[in-house]
């Protein structure tokens, strides 16, 4: 199949020129794309997919736990990081409703820390306080693959060794722990709220709050662009240039390069 | 209280579809299943995962704005196409990635669409004015809303089928063969959609041409 040639290639008026053109605004934020990125950290991997594999079932509960404890702080931001918060939220709440639709005779596995977080989860009010936008849209199942049956769904069995094993249950992390990746994200979503709202000076100290609170924290790639920017907008551009130029070392495939080396080019001119 | 009594029973979705839950504006407490994170997948997952966002997320992004998707809304859509894909990627096999995830977001465009379908323009053309704003100099910004205004009003007219097409083509740049194979659908169907969508683009610029000469 030959393409025809596009529109914007060939002879056209200004205004069809400027529809098509127009098109080119159209780019999504980089801090969109952080998040969706950190979905994978959220929901599949990371700290939570050490505590899910290493005590099977009591996984599932602690991954409802995140959910429940990023809700509250979801619900007292509003805004977008609050929507955002509350849409990986459910999923992970409903990482516990699953383990308990699905092995309702198992008696739940206290974790060490918690053990009451797991018996009074609830699923309703996990979801009440945020009007979520979850309208799942209808899925594709089993894509790239035509007539094949999709599995039923059903949560991953809990491996019995590893549900029992006194062991694996006293390796799993303080419950505590994997919250703290939400806490990462409400955490930049101030930094970048200051951002927006015209004060760079503001996003910097959220830059440095977020620093200390979370040294080595796993959003530094996005804290250190967001510091960048502020330092920016703030005309000091020295350091902006320096502070790039070490970002660039550091993360030289990160989604912020292409912006960030403009920056730094545009930074070494006289 | 019984915490597990009112969740229903899990149905295996037909043919993968099944109606939309927690619709916008209500705290539904439904959940359905199948929709879930599965918890236990291994962190090569993970970077599977990262590397299927870094891919596609601009595409995604566009084109859920391309499919009518209001930009206060684009953000939270996008999330919720990656979110589904987080879910189920032990089910999308390698090399189609995307063509799950254009899937994923024309349904999750639908759903946006319809829960936002009265309210759209006032809020949007603000946003819209803001986001053009910083990306042209004064002079051209006028000209540029208003050809945005008149591009979207055109989009918003055409069929979905057609949309998918003219945006992934014209607006994308997607070769024909790669639009009909992300979107499951013959070479010649989708050619003859590109035309009637190019039908309606020149119809429309001919209306407003004539719009604008009638004012002058």
């Amino acid at each position: 199949m030959s393409d025809p040639e596009r529109l914007l290639a060939g002879a056209m008026s200004d205004v069809e020129r400027d529809m098509l053109r127009a098109w080119d605004a159209e780019q999504p934020s980089a801090e969109a794309h952080a998040r969706a990125r950190a979905i994978a950290g959220l929901a599949l991997g990371g700290v939570l997919v050490a505590s899910v594999s290493a005590s099977g079932a009591a996984g599932t509960n602690v991954l409802a736990e995140v959910g429940s404890s990023i809700a509250p702080k979801a619900a007292a931001m509003g805004g977008a990081a609050a929507k955002w918060l509350a849409i990986v939220a459910v999923g992970l709440a409903g990482a516990g409703a699953t383990a308990a639709l699905t092995i309702p005779s198992r008696a739940p596995v206290p974790l060490p820390t918690a053990p009451t977080a797991v018996h009074t989860f609830d699923i309703h009010e996990a979801m009440r306080p945020w009007p979520v936008t979850s309208a799942t849209a209808p899925v594709p199942t089993d894509y790239g693959r035509a007539a094949s049956p999709a599995p039923a769904p059903s949560a991953r069995p809990p491996s019995p060794a590893s549900v029992h094993s006194p062991h694996a249950s006293a390796a799993a992390p303080p419950a505590a722990r994997p919250t703290s990746l939400g806490e990462q994200v409400v955490s930049l979503e101030r930094a970048r709220r200051a951002m927006q709202d015209g004060d760079p000076a503001l996003a910097e100290r959220r830059v440095d709050e977020y620093d200390a609170t979370f040294p080595g924290g796993a959003l530094r790639e996005e804290a250190e662009a967001l510091r960048i920017d502020a330092l920016s907008a703030r005309g000091d551009t020295a350091a902006a240039t320096r502070v790039a130029t070490s970002f660039l070392a550091t993360y030289p495939a990160s989604i912020h390069a292409r912006r960030l080396r403009a920056l730094v080019v545009s930074g070494a001119d006289p | 209280m019984m915490e597990t009594a009112h969740v229903p029973t899990p149905s295996p979705p037909r043919e993968g579809r099944w109606p939309a839950e927690g619709n916008v504006g209500h705290s539904s407490t439904r959940v359905n299943p199948s929709s879930l994170p599965r918890p236990a997948l291994a962190p090569e997952a993970a970077r599977r995962f990262r590397a299927l966002v870094d891919a596609n997320f601009s595409l995604v992004w566009r084109f859920l704005r391309g499919l009518g998707v209001p930009p206060r809304d684009v953000d939270d859509a996008a999330q919720q196409v990656f979110l589904v894909a987080a879910q189920r990627l032990d089910r999308i096999h390698v090399g189609s990635e995307r063509a799950f995830l254009l899937a994923t977001a024309r349904g999750t465009a639908a759903n946006a669409r319809r829960a936002h379908a009265r309210m759209r323009e006032i809020a949007d053309d603000d946003a819209l004015a803001g986001r053009v704003d910083a990306r042209a100099n004064p002079e051209q910004s006028a000209s540029l809303k208003q050809a945005r205004v008149l591009l979207d009003r055109f989009l918003d007219a055409l069929s979905e089928d057609v949309r998918s097409v003219f945006v992934l083509f014209e607006l994308e740049g997607m070769t024909m063969a790669a639009i009909a194979e992300l979107l499951e659908t013959p070479p010649g169907t989708v050619a003859s959609r590109l035309r009637r969508g190019r039908e309606d683009f020149q119809a429309v610029v001919k209306r407003f041409q004539a719009q604008r000469g009638g004012q002058a």
